[in-house]
């Protein structure tokens, strides 16, 4: 049986508004129920939320807390440790730029910052429109095509800082932007 | 044996290197290693030289083993202690640290220069026992040449309490680890990696949204002044300190009290204590020197002289209080004894009542206490608990029903932890304000506790065999409607050994045929020291100076009253009152005279905690005015009411005279007999009037609330919806 | 479907030999991730809907197989049985190859590889320069069988070794031949395997834990990664093995989350395994009861470090803990656990089957068997290469790898990622094995070999591992905490031309600090590349420091750009790219370059025409008026 989650929090007191709707309890409970709500599976049950929802949103994290008998400051302690994790939403394309030392022997830092400068975000964050968020890679294993980003799951390899201003120029032509 | 430092010592195995060396007493720099926790080996300056094992490892991480050759200074290894020291020191505000004019520095500097932000020792409010400072003296370090990075990290001032400065924060985990292994809580954890580590909470969301209890046990812990205590902090030096034992609950926490010029000033727990291990909660932790404190004591002794309460000599009140109360046939005198009295002058009391005043009555003002002393002295034979707190850690499963153990009992936690650790299931029963998370597995947040136990029981009475009572209590459950859980409930305990801690909250609902199917379970269980009421301070001890104290809501009403309790029950037509407390309250209202006693700080003497273990109080504070120790004023009054033999010197006469005479043999634990397997009838209904709920949270001291005197309890109250 | 004994895998065995038909043609294309960026995927679909307009779908194979090794020039097709070796295949050659060279047998010569020290092409797969030198034992069957398909790997042998363990050879002495063959542990401290098996097998407590660590975190290390997907029953069939001679009944497969086909093909691998009895209860009819768990990692390299995955695996921050206890003693939950490389159990088949002279006979006197190498950065021949242990540097960059492109000058190799250090070219001919990279102040590692050329600058290298180290240090002890920090505080002073003397005793300094003093292998190792760039290149950082130059023109400080006037032709086109808005000119007039707004981001460089390749890169101490 599926609890009702805002009635775990209400009965616990603890004032801070992060209800989880009923679609996003549901998917939390199927989650869960694949791991047996196994407290050691905690590293898996956050890969596996953030699969479905695309980023740890607080709320899913707050009622995992209660679910899982583990407090959330260790959960958050957990997720905030590994690299893999975001808290926030992603944008419409996902940028994964390696960093790897054969793609920085062939110039990787001069294409982060070409990305940065073109869709105006940091590594770790979504650009402010929605459209691009960034992420940094330590070896993604395709050294042969160095320097190399991914987009959406599609590989762009041997990147020069010119060939970054057309990808994003493209796309932002794509979205009307 | 072992060597170190070329010396023999004979080996004691289980032991780490960091532990033998401390024991031979030699010493080691550390900072990550608490005594009490597990070993973490992160600040990496208890490194040592061990013959055939390579490179320098951490001795706080490595197990001792026989034979081992120890060599715990040298060159290299002062030499890598210092480079460590410094990079520690480049990132924690470390000027004065390496001023060559610290010693021109006073003592009390930091207390006339009041910062929030520190920048060095001079504005450190922890200067004196900061541990960082004594490591850095012992290497001698005097310079320090590195790029000095400051985490510019926002102060945390909102939470009650105390103070969190982590721009001081060295990373040695030792909050973090008290809070996850000991107490169970994991109210903060190390967030992020690498660099960008420190310790927090989940979304930077404050304490009280993150389930902290509080309970102090990180402030006592940290070896900086990254965590400190905000009523306290800017306060000067102590010059006293002595062991006393907290009375704001049963369970009988050793504390540590400050003082300075006759005020209390501090308290921390008691590393050495018996029932509290090292720990305390927020109560003892932070609110004695607040309240004890506060505005509205008592000061002067007063008599209602046309209906105004003048201030008197105290001999003038004591026979005002005695001439009124003479009026009175004894049948018709009520005595009102607080659960925070000491057996000194419980024993006084009895000794009053017994000699001085034979019939009148006395009553505990604690109505959870004084059903559960009732109904225990029924179901095990004597009152109060049936084990000791180790039941607690032993326990395979632990109940835990009408309880805030936020409010009350907080340490208890650190047993349900120890044991939770080993396997053991919690299981929680009522609302459950604070987050225990971790701790509790089953949770059955609604009431009706009585059908819960009730239903267990009939799942499994069906293994009853042949115990005494058994085909009454059979017939009693049917009168038990059916209710959801209690089948998976009985699976829990089946065969397990249990405990049951109960709580002031069972009173809002039949909390007699709580205890005693609480009872029943524990028997079916084969768990005799399971039964465990959350008492008061002293209600054991006045429970065994006084047997005979009655329930007296059965018992009606009396004329006069002679009450330790501003809030005790008196009824409107009462014709005289002798109210005896430390805080101005309603009662003041209705009292002829009044006599102004002592507190915590300022007693001396001893109470029983709910486990049944004596210990002392010890005075570090003198109580305000002329009021007088609560002892002396029950023998005085004694005496001007006729009494012989009241005229003590000191206390301590009291104390060996009880302990001679009465049920309580002397300091620590009394141990009680096995009880007797029986199954008792649960009550279908009771008598004991319903009580709220916000009644049973109310935290009263005497005759004040506590959370009316100390501000940030009233907050945290408030924030857990027990008070409004 | 379920094999319950020897004989019946042996039946199996010999069923699927004899379906073989050597002669039937096969497509294998290369599937690994490198060729699968390149678009192998579609190169195959291409093939097979070619081959099914002609009609002949059913006489001619078309199989996805492990990685070739040779990523640099994929996608990669074999065709057997000629092994006629294509590289570079575009989805619009496929007609022509399977009308030509499918059907007709006709070779394509354009598709064939061309040996640039000879300019003769090469027809087969085993004939390419970068395979001959090379002793592929692992990786060799990558191309010979689908990844997950598990009757081509008993097909070529599989599970011979387990048959042989389970039916004739007891625990003790599976363990004493790994032993005495001298296998030690491929992820990079280079342990006597044997002596680990042993330590758990003599602990006295239950269960006990496998794990295969499959968290290859070095940045250019993708050797475990094309193991796992080409190959992954080798790796489980060392691990069933495992599990016989240590006591273990669990296992895990602790694989980064960033190699999602790996992931994938474990996980398959292991299902089909558990189908035909291999994994589970009673693994063909014996005794042997052994499962495995797959876990993904996310995202943190401290935990290729052994304490550290076991906090992973138990679902904590991945923070190290100290040692003693040891794994083997007290591990995961505090039971006995053994780990192990993906490489390091890829080779226990292979050893069990041949035999300890055979492994003895392979390698150098200290380290035998072959290592498997990643040969990445400024070499013509990128890719995955396997020699015996002890083959020369030389020729592995050389030979095999077929040197520096672009005609530069080899500077150094980088061995053991971020743990380990670079060896300068002058020391080109070490021989490559655990003991011959310590001596020079490097580490085998993983196998990860970075090579770099003359235009790297090796404080801007040391500056990047120790950057990289400081973002994956756990944080937990202090030495690799902040001891890095500081250490990368000073070389990005010295790479922005605010370098003092001082610094380099300082950075000395710290290195002896942070390698004594941190809690585990990361911190420990932390500073050899900043060791290893001052032992060998302690020139470059003098010019950083004293001459405020960086000799190889990176360190963006220390360079500038300049427009050549005799070469620019004004095209404008440097001028509109530029997003600093830096460049100024008339049309058909030299353009130049405002220094106070340039961000040195080098669009301009590459955007001009190669005809007039008219912008300088130049270092600070010369300019085009002083020249």
């Amino acid at each position: 049986m599926i609890p009702d989650q805002n009635e775990t929090v209400k009965q616990c007191g603890i004032k801070t508004g992060w209800e989880i709707s009923e679609t996003e309890s549901h998917k939390l409970a199927k989650i869960l129920l694949k791991y047996h709500k196994k407290k050691e599976d905690l590293i898996s049950l956050l890969q596996e939320i953030q699969e479905e929802f695309g980023y740890l949103p607080r709320n899913v994290l707050h009622a995992l807390s209660r679910e899982i008998h583990v407090p959330e400051h260790e959960i958050f302690g957990v997720a905030t440790f590994y690299s893999q994790f975001t808290f926030n939403q992603p944008g419409r394309h996902k940028i994964r730029i390696c960093l790897g030392t054969a793609c920085h022997v062939r110039g990787a830092v001069g294409i982060l910052e070409e990305l940065q400068r073109n869709i105006n975000t940091k590594p770790g964050s979504t650009s402010k429109d929605g459209e691009f968020s960034l992420e940094t890679v330590m070896c993604l294993g395709s050294c042969a095509l160095g320097p190399i980003i991914v987009m959406d799951g599609d590989y762009h390899g041997q990147m020069t800082p010119l060939k970054v201003q057309r990808l994003i120029e493209d796309r932002q032509k794509e979205a009307g932007t | 044996m072992i060597t170190i430092n070329g010396q023999q010592y004979p080996f004691t195995p289980g032991k780490t290197v960091l532990e033998a060396v401390t024991e031979a007493g030699v010493y080691i720099p550390t900072l990550c290693n608490h005594p009490h926790l597990p070993p973490f080996g992160a600040c990496r300056l208890c490194i040592v030289q061990i013959d055939d094992v390579r490179g320098l490892p951490t001795a706080c991480t490595t197990p001792l083993t026989d034979g081992m050759n120890i060599r715990t200074e040298s060159e290299d290894i002062q030499k890598l202690r210092r480079e460590i020291m410094l990079l520690i020191l480049s990132e924690h505000p470390n000027s004065c640290l390496v001023c060559k004019d610290k010693e021109l520095c006073g003592k009390y500097n930091t207390c006339t220069t009041k910062a929030g932000k520190i920048t060095g020792c001079n504005l450190c409010s922890w200067k004196e026992g900061c541990e960082v400072r004594k490591i850095v003296e012992y290497l001698q370090i005097e310079d320090i040449s590195y790029h000095i990075d400051y985490h510019d990290y926002a102060l945390e001032r909102d939470d009650p309490f105390f103070d969190r400065d982590y721009n001081l924060c060295i990373l040695c985990g030792r909050c973090v680890r008290v809070c996850e292994d000991i107490l169970g809580i994991g109210a903060i954890a190390f967030l992020n990696r690498g660099h960008a580590t420190r310790v927090g909470t989940a979304f930077g969301i404050s304490h009280l949204d993150g389930g902290c209890m509080f309970c102090g046990a990180c402030v006592d812990v940290c070896p900086t002044a990254a965590l400190t205590t905000r009523a306290t902090k800017w306060l000067s030096q102590a010059d006293k300190r002595t062991k006393t034992t907290c009375n704001f609950c049963g369970v009988g926490c050793s504390m540590i009290i400050e003082g300075r010029r006759d005020t209390v000033m501090r308290a921390l727990a008691d590393m050495d204590g018996a029932a509290n291990q090292g720990q305390a909660c927020v109560l003892g932790r932070f609110c004695i020197p607040p309240f004890f404190n506060a505005i509205g004591r008592l000061r002067y002794p007063l008599v209602r002289k046309d209906g105004v309460l003048t201030p008197v000599p105290f001999a003038e009140a004591l026979s005002a209080a005695a001439e009124g109360l003479k009026r009175f046939d004894p049948n018709d005198i009520r005595i009102s004894v607080s659960p925070k009295l000491t057996n000194e002058t419980a024993y006084l009391l009895s000794r009053l009542v017994k000699e001085v005043l034979p019939g009148t009555s006395m009553e505990l003002n604690a109505p959870f206490d004084s059903m559960a002393m009732q109904v225990s002295f029924r179901l095990i034979g004597y009152p109060g608990c049936s084990g000791d707190l180790e039941s607690i850690r032993d326990a395979e499963v632990i109940i835990v029903a009408g309880a805030d153990l936020c409010i009350d009992h907080s340490v208890l936690r650190v047993r349900m932890n120890a044991a939770h650790k080993r396997g053991a299931k919690i299981v929680w029963i009522g609302p459950m304000r604070s987050g225990e998370i971790r701790l509790v597995d089953y949770h059955y947040p609604e009431a009706g506790i009585p059908e819960m136990l009730a239903g267990a029981l009939r799942v499994l009475a069906h293994e009853t065999q042949d115990m005494e009572g058994g085909d009454a209590f059979l017939g009693s459950l049917l009168a038990f409607k059916e209710k959801e859980g209690a089948k998976e409930l009985a699976s829990i305990v089946k065969g397990k050994r249990t405990c049951i801690l109960l709580g002031k909250e069972i009173m809002q609902d039949r909390p007699e045929s709580v205890m005693t199917a609480a009872w029943d379970l524990l028997m079916l269980t084969q768990s005799p020291r399971g039964l465990i009421p959350l008492l008061e301070a002293n209600t054991q001890g006045i429970y065994e100076l006084n047997p005979t104290l009655v329930d007296t809501r059965q018992k009606g009403r009396a004329k006069a009253y002679y009450v330790t309790s501003g809030n005790a029950d008196v009824p409107p037509e009462a014709e005289f009152v002798v109210l005896q407390d430390i805080f101005e309250s309603k009662m003041l209202e209705r009292a002829d005279v009044v006599l102004p006693g002592t507190g915590l700080p300022e007693d001396e003497g001893t109470i029983v905690s709910m486990e049944g273990r004596v210990q002392s109080i010890t005075p570090i504070a003198r109580a305000p005015g002329t009021s007088m120790a609560d002892w002396m004023i029950v023998a005085k009054l004694a005496e001007a009411l006729g009494g012989n033999g009241f005229n003590y010197d000191t206390l301590d006469q009291v104390t060996q005279e009880m302990f001679a005479t009465s049920a309580i043999p002397g300091l620590g634990l009394m141990v009680k007999p096995l009880p007797a397997s029986r199954l008792f009838p649960v009550m279908a209904t009771s008598n004991s009037p319903q009580l709220p709920a916000s009644a049973m949270l109310v935290h009263a001291y005497r005759g004040a609330d506590i959370v009316d005197k100390v501000d940030d309890l009233y907050r945290l109250y408030r924030y857990r919806g027990v008070v409004k | 479907m379920r094999l319950r004994s020897l004989i019946e895998l042996e039946a199996l065995r010999q069923s699927i030999l004899q379906k073989k038909d050597p002669n039937k043609p096969c497509i294998s294309l290369c599937s690994g991730t490198g060729c699968h960026a390149s678009g192998e995927k579609k190169v195959q679909e291409a093939f097979r809907n070619e081959l099914k307009k002609r009609g002949v779908d059913d006489k001619v194979e078309v199989k996805s197989t492990g990685c070739f090794g040779f990523c640099q020039f994929g996608p990669n097709v074999v065709l057997h049985p000629e092994g006629t070796f294509y590289h570079s295949v575009r989805v619009e050659q496929v007609p022509d190859i399977v009308e030509k060279t499918v059907l007709k047998g006709v070779i394509l010569e354009d598709l064939l590889y061309t040996d640039p020290s000879t300019n003769l092409k090469i027809f087969h797969e085993k004939d390419v320069p970068f395979y001959a030198k090379q002793m592929r034992n692992i990786l060799g069957n990558n191309g010979l069988l689908e990844p997950t398909n598990i009757e081509d790997y008993i097909g070529l042998g599989g599970f011979v070794a387990l048959a042989k363990v389970l039916g004739e050879m007891k625990p003790e002495q599976v363990i004493d031949v790994v032993k005495k063959a001298g296998l030690r542990g491929r992820g990079g401290a280079g342990f006597p395997t044997g002596l680990k098996w042993e330590t758990a097998r003599r602990s006295p407590s239950y269960p006990k834990y496998l794990v295969c660590n499959a968290d290859e975190g070095d940045p250019g290390a993708y050797m475990n990664r094309s193991v796992l997907e080409g190959n992954p029953f080798s790796v489980l069939e060392g691990m069933i093995i495992g599990a016989y001679a240590i006591g273990s009944a669990e296992g895990f497969f602790y694989v980064r989350a960033e190699y999602p086909l790996a992931v994938k093909n474990i996980i398959l691998a292991a299902k089909k395994a558990r189908e035909r009895g291999l994994l589970g209860k009673n693994i063909l009819g014996s005794e042997l009861d052994f499962d495995v768990k797959v876990i993904k990692g996310a995202g943190a390299f401290v935990c290729g470090e052994e304490t550290a995955m076991m906090a992973s695996i138990e679902g904590k921050r991945g923070m190290p803990r100290p040692r003693p206890p040891f794994p083997a003693e007290s591990g995961i939950w505090g039971k006995p656990t053994n780990i192990n490389n993906v490489e390091t159990w890829a080779n226990v088949p292979l050893i069990i089957r041949n035999g300890v002279d055979w492994y003895q006979g392979i390698g150098s006197k200290t380290s035998k068997g072959t290592k498997v190498f990643s040969l990445v950065g400024k070499i013509k021949n990128t890719g995955l290469v396997e020699v015996p242990m002890g083959t020369s540097l030389r020729t592995i960059v050389f030979d095999i790898g077929g040197g520096i492109p672009n005609g530069k000058a080899l500077k150094a190799v980088q061995c053991g990622g971020p743990s380990g250090g670079c060896i300068p070219a002058s020391h080109i001919d070490v021989p490559v094995d655990y003991e011959g990279l310590k001596e020079l102040g490097a580490m085998m590692g993983s196998g990860g070999l970075i090579v770099m050329d003359e235009d790297t600058c090796m404080v801007d290298m040391a500056k990047y591992f120790v950057s990289f180290t400081q973002s994956e240090s756990c944080g937990k002890c202090v030495p690799c905490r902040i001891g890095t920090k500081r250490m990368l505080e000073i070389l990005e002073q010295i790479t922005q031309g605010k370098g003092i003397n001082q610094h380099i005793a300082t950075l000395e300094s710290l290195c002896a600090t942070i390698r004594d003093g941190s809690l585990c292998g990361l911190g420990q190792t932390a500073p050899n590349p900043v060791l290893t760039t001052l032992m060998y290149f302690r020139s470059e950082y003098e010019a950083h420091i004293n001459e405020k130059r960086c000799p190889a023109k990176v360190c963006k400080a220390l360079i500038h750009f300049e427009i050549d006037k005799d070469k620019c032709t004004g095209c404008q086109a440097c001028k509109v790219r530029c997003p600093a808005k830096a460049i100024d000119g008339q049309p058909k007039k030299p353009h130049s370059i405002d220094q106070n707004l340039c961000i040195k981001c080098g669009v301009c460089q590459q955007t001009c025409p190669t005809k007039a390749s008219a912008v300088m890169r130049l270092d600070n101490l010369s300019t085009e008026a002083a020249r």
